[in-house]
Protein backbone atom coordinates (compact mmCIF):
# COMPACT_ATOMS: atom_id res chain seq x y z
CA UNK A 1 0.00 0.00 0.00
CA UNK A 2 2.95 2.45 -0.38
CA UNK A 3 2.54 3.16 -3.83
CA UNK A 4 -0.72 3.99 -3.12
CA UNK A 5 -0.28 7.67 -3.40
CA UNK A 6 1.29 7.05 -6.75
CA UNK A 7 -1.26 5.05 -7.82
CA UNK A 8 -3.85 7.52 -7.34
CA UNK A 9 -2.01 10.49 -8.53
CA UNK A 10 -1.35 8.06 -11.94
CA UNK A 11 -5.12 7.59 -11.67
CA UNK A 12 -5.84 10.95 -11.65
CA UNK A 13 -3.60 11.88 -14.55
CA UNK A 14 -6.68 9.15 -16.89
CA UNK A 15 -4.14 6.07 -16.19
CA UNK A 16 -6.06 3.43 -17.04
CA UNK A 17 -4.27 0.59 -15.25
CA UNK A 18 -3.81 2.77 -12.59
CA UNK A 19 -7.41 2.86 -12.05
CA UNK A 20 -7.72 -0.64 -12.79
CA UNK A 21 -5.34 -1.77 -9.67
CA UNK A 22 -7.53 0.46 -7.57
CA UNK A 23 -10.83 -1.26 -8.59
CA UNK A 24 -8.54 -4.89 -8.38
CA UNK A 25 -7.36 -3.43 -4.92
CA UNK A 26 -10.68 -2.43 -3.05
CA UNK A 27 -13.46 -4.34 -4.58
CA UNK A 28 -13.61 -6.86 -2.38
CA UNK A 29 -13.54 -4.74 0.67
CA UNK A 30 -16.04 -2.28 -0.37
CA UNK A 31 -18.37 -5.71 -1.38
CA UNK A 32 -18.32 -6.91 1.49
CA UNK A 33 -19.12 -4.03 3.41
CA UNK A 34 -21.94 -3.65 1.29
CA UNK A 35 -23.12 -7.34 1.60
CA UNK A 36 -22.64 -7.17 5.09
CA UNK A 37 -24.57 -4.13 5.44
CA UNK A 38 -27.63 -4.69 3.13
CA UNK A 39 -27.47 -8.82 3.40
CA UNK A 40 -28.45 -8.87 0.16
CA UNK A 41 -26.11 -9.70 -2.87
CA UNK A 42 -27.83 -7.49 -5.82
CA UNK A 43 -27.84 -4.83 -3.56
CA UNK A 44 -24.31 -5.31 -2.72
CA UNK A 45 -23.00 -5.43 -6.46
CA UNK A 46 -25.13 -2.37 -7.49
CA UNK A 47 -23.88 -0.32 -4.69
CA UNK A 48 -19.93 -1.84 -5.29
CA UNK A 49 -20.32 -0.75 -8.75
CA UNK A 50 -22.01 2.68 -7.76
CA UNK A 51 -18.52 3.34 -5.13
CA UNK A 52 -15.88 2.37 -7.50
CA UNK A 53 -17.03 4.55 -10.58
CA UNK A 54 -17.97 7.22 -8.40
CA UNK A 55 -14.86 7.42 -6.35
CA UNK A 56 -12.76 7.02 -9.89
CA UNK A 57 -14.94 9.72 -11.32
CA UNK A 58 -14.43 12.35 -8.51
CA UNK A 59 -10.69 10.52 -7.98
CA UNK A 60 -9.95 14.18 -8.70
CA UNK A 61 -11.25 15.94 -5.70
CA UNK A 62 -9.44 13.18 -3.06
CA UNK A 63 -7.00 15.39 -1.57
CA UNK A 64 -5.20 12.32 0.30
CA UNK A 65 -5.82 13.42 4.19
CA UNK A 66 -7.52 10.49 4.71
CA UNK A 67 -6.74 6.91 3.25
CA UNK A 68 -8.26 6.41 0.02
CA UNK A 69 -9.62 3.11 1.46
CA UNK A 70 -11.43 5.04 4.43
CA UNK A 71 -12.80 7.41 1.65
CA UNK A 72 -13.77 4.68 -0.18
CA UNK A 73 -15.36 3.56 2.66
CA UNK A 74 -17.37 6.94 3.00
CA UNK A 75 -18.89 6.85 -0.12
CA UNK A 76 -20.03 2.82 0.15
CA UNK A 77 -21.56 3.86 3.83
CA UNK A 78 -23.45 6.42 2.86
CA UNK A 79 -24.73 4.86 -0.53
CA UNK A 80 -25.73 1.64 1.71
CA UNK A 81 -27.80 4.11 4.29
CA UNK A 82 -29.60 5.61 1.47
CA UNK A 83 -30.45 1.98 -0.07
CA UNK A 84 -31.67 0.91 3.66
CA UNK A 85 -33.59 3.68 3.28
CA UNK A 86 -35.37 2.99 0.61
CA UNK A 87 -38.41 1.30 -0.60
CA UNK A 88 -36.21 -0.94 -2.73
CA UNK A 89 -34.52 -2.82 -0.37
CA UNK A 90 -37.42 -3.41 1.73
CA UNK A 91 -39.37 -5.19 -0.55
CA UNK A 92 -36.14 -6.96 -1.84
CA UNK A 93 -35.20 -7.98 1.58
CA UNK A 94 -32.39 -9.87 3.09
CA UNK A 95 -31.09 -13.16 1.64
CA UNK A 96 -31.88 -15.33 5.13
CA UNK A 97 -28.72 -17.28 6.83
CA UNK A 98 -28.65 -20.64 5.89
CA UNK A 99 -30.56 -22.14 9.55
CA UNK A 100 -28.21 -24.79 11.65
CA UNK A 101 -27.74 -27.96 10.33
CA UNK A 102 -28.86 -26.89 6.51
CA UNK A 103 -25.05 -26.68 5.33
CA UNK A 104 -24.04 -29.50 6.88
CA UNK A 105 -26.89 -31.63 5.03
CA UNK A 106 -26.24 -30.10 1.81
CA UNK A 107 -22.29 -30.61 1.71
CA UNK A 108 -22.58 -34.37 3.12
CA UNK A 109 -19.40 -34.13 5.70
CA UNK A 110 -19.91 -34.43 9.18
CA UNK A 111 -18.54 -31.83 11.68
CA UNK A 112 -16.75 -32.42 14.70
CA UNK A 113 -18.86 -31.12 17.77
CA UNK A 114 -16.35 -28.19 18.19
CA UNK A 115 -16.70 -27.26 14.53
CA UNK A 116 -20.36 -27.42 14.95
CA UNK A 117 -20.23 -25.35 17.65
CA UNK A 118 -18.15 -22.41 15.93
CA UNK A 119 -19.56 -23.06 12.83
CA UNK A 120 -23.66 -22.21 14.62
CA UNK A 121 -21.75 -19.42 16.10
CA UNK A 122 -20.97 -17.66 13.06
CA UNK A 123 -24.12 -18.21 11.76
CA UNK A 124 -26.25 -16.93 14.80
CA UNK A 125 -23.87 -13.66 14.75
CA UNK A 126 -24.65 -13.24 10.63
CA UNK A 127 -27.94 -13.87 11.49
CA UNK A 128 -28.44 -11.60 14.49
CA UNK A 129 -26.05 -8.91 12.28
CA UNK A 130 -28.83 -8.72 10.51
CA UNK A 131 -31.85 -8.06 12.55
CA UNK A 132 -29.85 -5.40 14.59
CA UNK A 133 -30.47 -1.53 13.38
CA UNK A 134 -28.45 -0.53 10.51
CA UNK A 135 -26.66 2.22 12.36
CA UNK A 136 -25.48 -0.88 14.99
CA UNK A 137 -24.69 -3.01 12.20
CA UNK A 138 -22.48 -0.59 10.28
CA UNK A 139 -20.04 0.52 13.46
CA UNK A 140 -19.61 -3.43 14.11
CA UNK A 141 -19.25 -4.23 10.12
CA UNK A 142 -16.62 -1.44 10.40
CA UNK A 143 -14.67 -2.08 13.46
CA UNK A 144 -15.47 -6.08 14.05
CA UNK A 145 -15.86 -7.84 9.96
CA UNK A 146 -12.97 -4.80 8.23
CA UNK A 147 -10.89 -4.31 11.33
CA UNK A 148 -10.75 -0.76 11.09
CA UNK A 149 -9.25 1.71 13.70
CA UNK A 150 -11.56 3.49 16.05
CA UNK A 151 -10.32 7.00 14.24
CA UNK A 152 -10.67 5.69 10.80
CA UNK A 153 -15.06 4.32 11.50
CA UNK A 154 -15.08 8.04 12.89
CA UNK A 155 -13.97 9.13 9.96
CA UNK A 156 -15.95 6.99 7.60
CA UNK A 157 -19.03 8.15 9.73
CA UNK A 158 -18.15 11.53 10.25
CA UNK A 159 -18.95 11.46 13.73
CA UNK A 160 -16.20 11.74 16.55
CA UNK A 161 -14.42 8.86 18.01
CA UNK A 162 -16.14 9.27 21.66
CA UNK A 163 -19.58 8.88 19.26
CA UNK A 164 -18.31 5.35 17.68
CA UNK A 165 -17.15 4.20 20.93
CA UNK A 166 -20.49 4.76 23.06
CA UNK A 167 -22.30 3.64 19.58
CA UNK A 168 -20.07 0.09 19.63
CA UNK A 169 -20.92 -0.65 23.03
CA UNK A 170 -24.70 -0.55 22.61
CA UNK A 171 -24.26 -2.16 19.21
CA UNK A 172 -22.60 -4.92 20.64
CA UNK A 173 -25.19 -5.20 23.67
CA UNK A 174 -27.86 -4.85 20.67
CA UNK A 175 -26.02 -7.58 18.88
CA UNK A 176 -26.05 -9.86 22.57
CA UNK A 177 -29.62 -9.75 22.92
CA UNK A 178 -30.26 -10.82 19.14
CA UNK A 179 -28.08 -13.70 19.73
CA UNK A 180 -30.17 -14.56 22.90
CA UNK A 181 -33.20 -14.37 20.91
CA UNK A 182 -31.88 -16.35 18.45
CA UNK A 183 -30.39 -18.90 20.95
CA UNK A 184 -33.37 -19.56 22.76
CA UNK A 185 -35.32 -20.33 19.92
CA UNK A 186 -32.97 -22.51 18.72
CA UNK A 187 -32.92 -24.77 21.70
CA UNK A 188 -37.02 -24.68 21.89
CA UNK A 189 -36.59 -25.91 18.86
CA UNK A 190 -34.49 -28.89 19.95
CA UNK A 191 -36.51 -29.56 22.68
CA UNK A 192 -39.66 -30.21 20.40
CA UNK A 193 -37.54 -32.30 18.28
CA UNK A 194 -36.51 -34.16 21.51
CA UNK B 1 -27.55 -14.65 29.90
CA UNK B 2 -29.25 -11.50 30.15
CA UNK B 3 -32.51 -11.80 31.49
CA UNK B 4 -33.74 -7.97 31.31
CA UNK B 5 -32.17 -6.09 28.70
CA UNK B 6 -28.94 -4.57 29.96
CA UNK B 7 -29.16 -0.57 30.58
CA UNK B 8 -25.39 1.12 30.13
CA UNK B 9 -27.42 3.95 31.91
CA UNK B 10 -28.56 2.40 35.16
CA UNK B 11 -26.24 -1.16 35.03
CA UNK B 12 -22.98 0.16 34.75
CA UNK B 13 -20.98 -0.17 37.88
CA UNK B 14 -20.25 2.83 39.33
CA UNK B 15 -17.38 4.86 37.84
CA UNK B 16 -16.77 2.76 34.55
CA UNK B 17 -18.08 4.27 31.03
CA UNK B 18 -19.02 2.27 28.41
CA UNK B 19 -15.77 2.81 26.58
CA UNK B 20 -13.96 1.40 29.82
CA UNK B 21 -16.08 -1.98 29.41
CA UNK B 22 -15.33 -1.51 25.33
CA UNK B 23 -11.94 -1.34 25.80
CA UNK B 24 -11.93 -4.04 28.07
CA UNK B 25 -14.27 -6.22 25.51
CA UNK B 26 -11.73 -5.43 22.68
CA UNK B 27 -8.11 -6.25 24.57
CA UNK B 28 -6.50 -9.42 24.62
CA UNK B 29 -5.88 -11.89 28.02
CA UNK B 30 -2.67 -10.61 28.00
CA UNK B 31 -3.51 -6.89 28.78
CA UNK B 32 -6.08 -7.55 31.13
CA UNK B 33 -3.71 -9.36 33.55
CA UNK B 34 -0.88 -7.01 32.83
CA UNK B 35 -3.37 -3.65 33.68
CA UNK B 36 -1.60 -1.22 35.87
CA UNK B 37 -3.47 -0.64 39.53
CA UNK B 38 -6.26 2.00 38.95
CA UNK B 39 -6.37 1.93 34.92
CA UNK B 40 -10.13 1.50 33.28
CA UNK B 41 -8.80 -2.52 31.80
CA UNK B 42 -8.40 -3.27 35.79
CA UNK B 43 -11.55 -1.44 37.35
CA UNK B 44 -13.80 -3.52 34.86
CA UNK B 45 -11.53 -6.88 35.18
CA UNK B 46 -13.07 -6.32 39.48
CA UNK B 47 -15.74 -5.04 38.05
CA UNK B 48 -16.79 -8.33 36.56
CA UNK B 49 -15.12 -10.19 39.19
CA UNK B 50 -17.75 -8.84 41.40
CA UNK B 51 -20.95 -9.17 39.26
CA UNK B 52 -21.45 -12.32 37.53
CA UNK B 53 -24.40 -11.34 35.39
CA UNK B 54 -22.07 -8.34 34.00
CA UNK B 55 -19.17 -10.51 33.69
CA UNK B 56 -20.44 -13.34 31.27
CA UNK B 57 -22.27 -10.51 29.36
CA UNK B 58 -18.60 -9.03 28.87
CA UNK B 59 -17.09 -12.53 27.91
CA UNK B 60 -19.96 -13.53 25.68
CA UNK B 61 -19.26 -10.11 23.75
CA UNK B 62 -15.51 -11.15 23.51
CA UNK B 63 -17.17 -14.42 21.95
CA UNK B 64 -19.23 -12.34 19.39
CA UNK B 65 -16.33 -10.36 18.51
CA UNK B 66 -14.42 -12.94 17.64
CA UNK B 67 -17.37 -14.40 15.62
CA UNK B 68 -17.78 -11.50 13.67
CA UNK B 69 -13.82 -11.14 12.56
CA UNK B 70 -13.84 -14.82 11.89
CA UNK B 71 -16.84 -14.19 8.83
CA UNK B 72 -15.66 -15.28 5.52
CA UNK B 73 -15.47 -12.31 3.24
CA UNK B 74 -17.25 -13.67 -0.01
CA UNK B 75 -15.75 -12.29 -3.04
CA UNK B 76 -17.70 -10.07 -5.77
CA UNK B 77 -18.89 -11.47 -8.76
CA UNK B 78 -15.97 -11.44 -11.65
CA UNK B 79 -17.93 -9.32 -14.05
CA UNK B 80 -17.69 -6.14 -11.10
CA UNK B 81 -14.57 -4.88 -11.95
CA UNK B 82 -15.02 -5.16 -15.83
CA UNK B 83 -18.59 -2.97 -15.22
CA UNK B 84 -16.81 -0.49 -13.19
CA UNK B 85 -14.13 0.11 -16.01
CA UNK B 86 -16.93 0.39 -18.25
CA UNK B 87 -19.14 2.62 -16.22
CA UNK B 88 -16.21 5.30 -15.40
CA UNK B 89 -15.21 5.38 -19.32
CA UNK B 90 -18.51 6.34 -20.62
CA UNK B 91 -18.68 8.84 -17.80
CA UNK B 92 -15.56 10.53 -18.79
CA UNK B 93 -16.29 10.52 -22.05
CA UNK B 94 -19.84 12.23 -21.46
CA UNK B 95 -18.18 14.69 -19.52
CA UNK B 96 -15.22 15.07 -22.41
CA UNK B 97 -17.99 15.51 -24.92
CA UNK B 98 -19.88 17.65 -22.55
CA UNK B 99 -16.48 19.85 -22.06
CA UNK B 100 -16.23 19.89 -25.77
CA UNK B 101 -19.81 20.78 -26.38
CA UNK B 102 -19.84 23.84 -24.82
CA UNK B 103 -16.12 24.71 -25.74
CA UNK B 104 -17.10 24.35 -29.11
CA UNK B 105 -20.50 26.29 -29.01
CA UNK B 106 -19.44 30.01 -29.36
CA UNK B 107 -17.06 29.45 -32.02
CA UNK B 108 -19.25 27.40 -34.37
CA UNK B 109 -22.74 29.21 -33.74
CA UNK B 110 -22.98 32.69 -36.06
CA UNK B 111 -24.98 35.32 -33.76
CA UNK B 112 -28.82 34.27 -34.57
CA UNK B 113 -31.62 35.65 -32.14
CA UNK B 114 -33.89 33.42 -33.70
CA UNK B 115 -31.55 30.48 -32.30
CA UNK B 116 -31.32 31.57 -28.98
CA UNK B 117 -30.89 28.76 -26.75
CA UNK B 118 -30.58 29.43 -22.77
CA UNK B 119 -29.18 26.49 -22.11
CA UNK B 120 -25.91 27.29 -24.05
CA UNK B 121 -24.76 29.49 -22.03
CA UNK B 122 -22.59 29.01 -19.27
CA UNK B 123 -24.06 27.75 -16.11
CA UNK B 124 -22.70 30.58 -14.13
CA UNK B 125 -24.44 33.18 -16.22
CA UNK B 126 -28.16 31.85 -15.89
CA UNK B 127 -28.23 33.39 -12.70
CA UNK B 128 -27.12 37.04 -13.48
CA UNK B 129 -29.44 36.96 -16.54
CA UNK B 130 -31.90 35.97 -14.28
CA UNK B 131 -31.07 39.28 -11.73
CA UNK B 132 -30.52 41.02 -14.60
CA UNK B 133 -33.91 40.38 -16.27
CA UNK B 134 -35.09 41.57 -12.11
CA UNK B 135 -33.32 44.72 -12.36
CA UNK B 136 -34.55 45.55 -16.27
CA UNK B 137 -38.03 44.72 -14.91
CA UNK B 138 -38.15 47.04 -11.56
CA UNK B 139 -36.99 49.94 -13.74
CA UNK B 140 -39.68 49.54 -16.01
CA UNK B 141 -42.24 49.10 -13.77
CA UNK B 142 -40.57 52.69 -12.21
CA UNK B 143 -40.83 54.44 -15.21
CA UNK B 144 -44.27 53.33 -15.97
CA UNK B 145 -45.52 54.52 -12.22
CA UNK B 146 -45.59 58.22 -13.47
CA UNK B 147 -48.04 57.34 -16.11
CA UNK B 148 -50.25 55.10 -14.02
CA UNK B 149 -50.15 57.30 -11.02
CA UNK B 150 -49.43 60.60 -11.56
CA UNK B 151 -47.51 62.38 -9.16
CA UNK B 152 -48.68 65.68 -7.81
CA UNK B 153 -46.50 68.51 -8.45
CA UNK B 154 -44.16 69.70 -5.78
CA UNK B 155 -43.97 73.25 -4.77
CA UNK B 156 -40.12 73.13 -4.82
CA UNK B 157 -39.91 72.06 -8.38
CA UNK B 158 -37.62 69.55 -9.94
CA UNK B 159 -34.91 68.50 -7.65
CA UNK B 160 -31.41 66.77 -8.39
CA UNK B 161 -31.33 63.62 -7.88
CA UNK B 162 -28.93 62.77 -4.83
CA UNK B 163 -27.82 58.91 -2.71
CA UNK B 164 -28.93 61.23 0.08
CA UNK B 165 -31.17 59.04 2.30
CA UNK B 166 -32.89 61.58 4.29
CA UNK B 167 -34.60 62.76 1.26
CA UNK B 168 -37.93 62.28 1.10
CA UNK B 169 -38.80 61.58 -2.79
CA UNK B 170 -36.52 60.38 -5.26
CA UNK B 171 -35.91 62.47 -8.11
CA UNK B 172 -36.86 61.64 -10.89
CA UNK B 173 -34.27 60.26 -13.50
CA UNK B 174 -34.42 60.57 -17.14
CA UNK B 175 -34.85 57.16 -18.62
CA UNK B 176 -32.29 56.16 -21.12
CA UNK B 177 -32.80 55.62 -24.51
CA UNK B 178 -34.49 52.33 -25.33
CA UNK B 179 -34.87 51.44 -21.66
CA UNK B 180 -38.41 51.63 -21.33
CA UNK B 181 -38.79 49.70 -24.71
CA UNK B 182 -37.78 46.19 -22.91
CA UNK B 183 -39.71 43.59 -23.70
CA UNK B 184 -37.22 41.23 -23.00
CA UNK B 185 -38.29 40.90 -19.29
CA UNK B 186 -41.60 39.04 -20.31
CA UNK B 187 -39.43 36.25 -22.31
CA UNK B 188 -36.93 35.38 -19.91
CA UNK B 189 -36.86 31.42 -20.43
CA UNK B 190 -37.38 29.16 -17.46
CA UNK B 191 -33.86 28.34 -15.37
CA UNK B 192 -34.50 24.50 -17.44
CA UNK B 193 -31.86 23.22 -19.57
CA UNK B 194 -33.37 22.70 -22.89
CA UNK B 195 -31.29 19.86 -24.71
CA UNK B 196 -29.94 21.20 -27.27
CA UNK B 197 -30.71 18.64 -30.58
CA UNK B 198 -27.42 16.85 -31.48
CA UNK B 199 -25.68 17.15 -28.39
CA UNK B 200 -25.45 14.66 -25.45
CA UNK B 201 -25.95 16.95 -22.01
CA UNK B 202 -25.69 15.41 -18.93
CA UNK B 203 -28.59 16.18 -16.35
CA UNK B 204 -27.64 18.34 -13.49
CA UNK B 205 -28.24 15.41 -11.09
CA UNK B 206 -25.61 13.30 -13.63
CA UNK B 207 -23.18 16.04 -13.23
CA UNK B 208 -23.55 16.47 -9.73
CA UNK B 209 -23.54 12.89 -8.80
CA UNK B 210 -20.01 12.85 -10.29
CA UNK B 211 -19.11 15.28 -8.08
CA UNK B 212 -20.51 14.42 -4.72
CA UNK B 213 -18.88 11.55 -2.48
CA UNK B 214 -23.30 10.08 -2.00
CA UNK B 215 -25.91 10.31 -3.64
CA UNK B 216 -27.85 13.19 -5.05
CA UNK B 217 -30.91 11.82 -3.38
CA UNK B 218 -28.82 11.42 0.03
CA UNK B 219 -27.85 14.64 -0.20
CA UNK B 220 -30.94 16.66 -1.09
CA UNK B 221 -32.00 14.49 1.81
CA UNK B 222 -29.73 15.65 4.48
CA UNK B 223 -30.01 19.30 3.25
CA UNK B 224 -33.59 18.98 4.28
CA UNK B 225 -33.22 17.38 7.70
CA UNK B 226 -30.79 20.16 8.43
CA UNK B 227 -27.56 17.63 8.59
CA UNK B 228 -25.41 19.17 5.40
CA UNK B 229 -22.95 21.27 5.62
CA UNK B 230 -21.01 22.87 2.87
CA UNK B 231 -17.38 23.68 3.51
CA UNK B 232 -15.72 26.14 1.12
CA UNK B 233 -11.75 26.30 1.75
CA UNK B 234 -10.34 29.69 0.92
CA UNK B 235 -7.04 31.07 0.39
CA UNK B 236 -8.02 34.06 2.33
CA UNK B 237 -11.04 33.99 4.63
CA UNK B 238 -11.40 37.90 5.10
CA UNK B 239 -11.29 38.43 1.60
CA UNK B 240 -13.95 35.23 0.86
CA UNK B 241 -16.36 36.46 4.28
CA UNK B 242 -16.15 39.89 2.25
CA UNK B 243 -17.23 38.69 -1.13
CA UNK B 244 -19.64 35.81 0.74
CA UNK B 245 -21.27 39.46 2.23
CA UNK B 246 -21.14 41.08 -1.07
CA UNK B 247 -23.06 38.08 -2.26
CA UNK B 248 -25.31 37.72 0.62
CA UNK B 249 -26.50 41.36 0.11
CA UNK B 250 -28.42 40.78 -3.24
CA UNK B 251 -31.92 39.19 -2.87
CA UNK B 252 -32.48 35.14 -2.89
CA UNK B 253 -32.12 34.49 -6.96
CA UNK B 254 -34.21 31.96 -8.77
CA UNK B 255 -32.47 29.14 -7.30
CA UNK B 256 -30.00 29.78 -4.00
CA UNK B 257 -28.76 32.81 -2.14
CA UNK B 258 -26.88 33.49 0.80
CA UNK B 259 -28.21 34.67 4.23
CA UNK B 260 -26.29 35.56 7.34
CA UNK B 261 -26.38 33.16 10.40
CA UNK B 262 -28.43 32.79 13.54
CA UNK B 263 -26.04 33.08 16.86
CA UNK B 264 -27.36 29.67 17.71
CA UNK B 265 -25.91 28.26 14.30
CA UNK B 266 -22.62 30.25 14.93
CA UNK B 267 -22.42 27.98 18.55
CA UNK B 268 -23.30 25.16 16.84
CA UNK B 269 -20.78 25.38 14.33
CA UNK B 270 -17.55 27.12 16.99
CA UNK B 271 -17.57 23.38 18.80
CA UNK B 272 -14.25 21.43 18.63
CA UNK B 273 -16.01 18.20 17.79
CA UNK B 274 -17.36 20.54 14.17
CA UNK B 275 -14.04 21.78 14.00
CA UNK B 276 -12.60 18.35 13.79
CA UNK B 277 -15.16 16.94 11.31
CA UNK B 278 -14.43 20.01 8.93
CA UNK B 279 -11.09 19.08 8.62
CA UNK B 280 -9.49 21.81 10.96
CA UNK B 281 -7.19 21.09 13.77
CA UNK B 282 -7.54 22.33 17.10
CA UNK B 283 -4.48 24.79 16.48
CA UNK B 284 -5.74 25.80 13.32
CA UNK B 285 -8.79 26.50 13.86
CA UNK B 286 -7.81 28.59 17.42
CA UNK B 287 -9.85 26.36 19.12
CA UNK B 288 -8.08 25.51 22.33
CA UNK B 289 -8.89 23.06 25.24
CA UNK B 290 -7.15 22.59 28.39
CA UNK B 291 -8.47 20.15 30.82
CA UNK B 292 -7.19 17.38 33.87
CA UNK B 293 -8.09 15.53 36.51
CA UNK B 294 -8.90 18.52 39.32
CA UNK B 295 -11.21 18.82 42.07
CA UNK B 296 -13.85 18.94 39.74
CA UNK B 297 -13.11 15.87 38.20
CA UNK B 298 -12.67 16.22 34.62
CA UNK B 299 -13.32 19.33 33.54
CA UNK B 300 -12.74 20.65 29.84
CA UNK B 301 -13.01 24.19 28.74
CA UNK B 302 -13.16 24.92 25.15
CA UNK B 303 -12.68 28.46 23.73
CA UNK B 304 -13.43 28.96 20.09
CA UNK B 305 -12.80 31.25 17.61
CA UNK B 306 -15.98 32.58 15.97
CA UNK B 307 -16.47 30.49 12.30
CA UNK B 308 -17.08 32.04 9.15
CA UNK B 309 -20.12 31.00 8.45
CA UNK B 310 -23.54 31.81 6.49
CA UNK B 311 -26.74 30.26 5.44
CA UNK B 312 -27.27 29.67 2.13
CA UNK B 313 -30.67 28.82 1.08
CA UNK B 314 -31.15 26.33 -1.80
CA UNK B 315 -34.56 24.93 -3.68
CA UNK B 316 -33.92 21.21 -2.65
CA UNK B 317 -32.94 20.23 -6.57
CA UNK B 318 -30.16 18.95 -8.32
CA UNK B 319 -30.01 21.99 -10.45
CA UNK B 320 -30.14 24.14 -7.59
CA UNK B 321 -27.38 22.43 -5.65
CA UNK B 322 -25.27 21.98 -8.71
CA UNK B 323 -25.81 26.14 -9.24
CA UNK B 324 -24.76 26.37 -5.36
CA UNK B 325 -21.71 24.89 -5.52
CA UNK B 326 -20.69 26.30 -8.66
CA UNK B 327 -21.10 30.13 -6.87
CA UNK B 328 -19.72 29.04 -4.16
CA UNK B 329 -16.34 27.60 -5.88
CA UNK B 330 -15.78 31.16 -7.29
CA UNK B 331 -15.57 32.73 -3.66
CA UNK B 332 -12.82 29.84 -2.59
CA UNK B 333 -10.23 26.68 -3.56
CA UNK B 334 -12.62 24.26 -3.52
CA UNK B 335 -16.04 22.84 -1.99
CA UNK B 336 -16.73 19.88 -0.15
CA UNK B 337 -20.39 18.86 1.28
CA UNK B 338 -20.09 17.19 4.89
CA UNK B 339 -22.87 15.15 6.63
CA UNK B 340 -23.37 16.04 10.39
CA UNK B 341 -24.88 13.62 12.99
CA UNK B 342 -27.12 16.13 14.32
CA UNK B 343 -29.52 18.90 12.71
CA UNK B 344 -28.07 21.61 13.13
CA UNK B 345 -30.00 24.91 14.95
CA UNK B 346 -32.78 25.99 12.02
CA UNK B 347 -31.30 24.46 9.30
CA UNK B 348 -33.25 21.90 7.29
CA UNK B 349 -36.82 22.83 5.28
CA UNK B 350 -37.47 26.14 5.04
CA UNK B 351 -40.56 28.04 3.15
CA UNK B 352 -39.57 28.73 -0.37
CA UNK B 353 -38.89 32.70 -0.98
CA UNK B 354 -41.97 34.39 -2.39
CA UNK B 355 -40.23 37.52 -3.57
CA UNK B 356 -40.72 38.57 -7.59
CA UNK B 357 -37.31 36.93 -8.84
CA UNK B 358 -38.61 33.55 -7.74
CA UNK B 359 -41.62 34.64 -8.91
CA UNK B 360 -40.53 34.76 -12.33
CA UNK B 361 -39.34 31.32 -12.40
CA UNK B 362 -42.69 29.38 -11.02
CA UNK B 363 -43.81 27.44 -13.11
CA UNK B 364 -46.23 23.92 -13.49
CA UNK B 365 -48.59 22.60 -10.62
CA UNK B 366 -47.74 24.02 -6.99
CA UNK B 367 -47.65 20.38 -5.89
CA UNK B 368 -44.23 19.69 -8.36
CA UNK B 369 -42.79 23.21 -6.72
CA UNK B 370 -39.61 22.05 -4.92
CA UNK B 371 -39.31 22.35 -1.02
CA UNK B 372 -36.12 24.96 0.14
CA UNK B 373 -33.61 24.00 2.58
CA UNK B 374 -31.31 26.25 4.79
CA UNK B 375 -27.97 24.73 4.30
CA UNK B 376 -24.67 26.24 6.50
CA UNK B 377 -21.88 27.35 4.78
CA UNK B 378 -18.24 27.43 6.31
CA UNK B 379 -15.65 29.43 5.23
CA UNK B 380 -11.91 27.60 6.17
CA UNK B 381 -8.48 28.63 5.53
CA UNK B 382 -6.55 25.78 3.64
CA UNK B 383 -2.66 26.70 4.04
Amino acid sequence: MDDEPQLIERAKAGDGAAATEIVHRYQRRVYALCLRILGNPDDAEELTQETLVKALTGLERFDGRAKLGTWLYRIATNACYTRLRSERVRSRGRVPWPESGELEAASGVKRSEAALDAGQRQRHVAQALDRIQPEHRVVLVLRDVQGLEYEQVAEVLGVPVGTIKSRLFRARLALREAIEQLESGASAHRGDHS
Amino acid sequence: VIGTPFNPETDLPRGLTEADVLEWVEADARSRSAAAQGSALHRVSRAVAADARLGSMLEAMRVDRAALGSLESPAPPEWLAHAVLEEHERQSLLALSDMAAMGRRPARREPDEDSFSFSAMPRWFRPALASAAVLVLAFGAWQLLPIVWPRPATPQGPRVATNDRASPIPAPVEPERGVEESPAIAIVPPAVSIPTPGAIEPSAAEILSARLEMSVEATLELALAGRLVVVVSVADAHAAESAARQVASHPVDATWGLHSPSEQLVAAMATPAHARMVGIGDDESGVHRAGGDGPLGHLQIVLAATPTVFRAQASASPEALLDMLDGLERLGTSVRLMPVEEPLPGMGMVPAPTGESSLLWWEGDPASWRPWAAIPVQFIESR
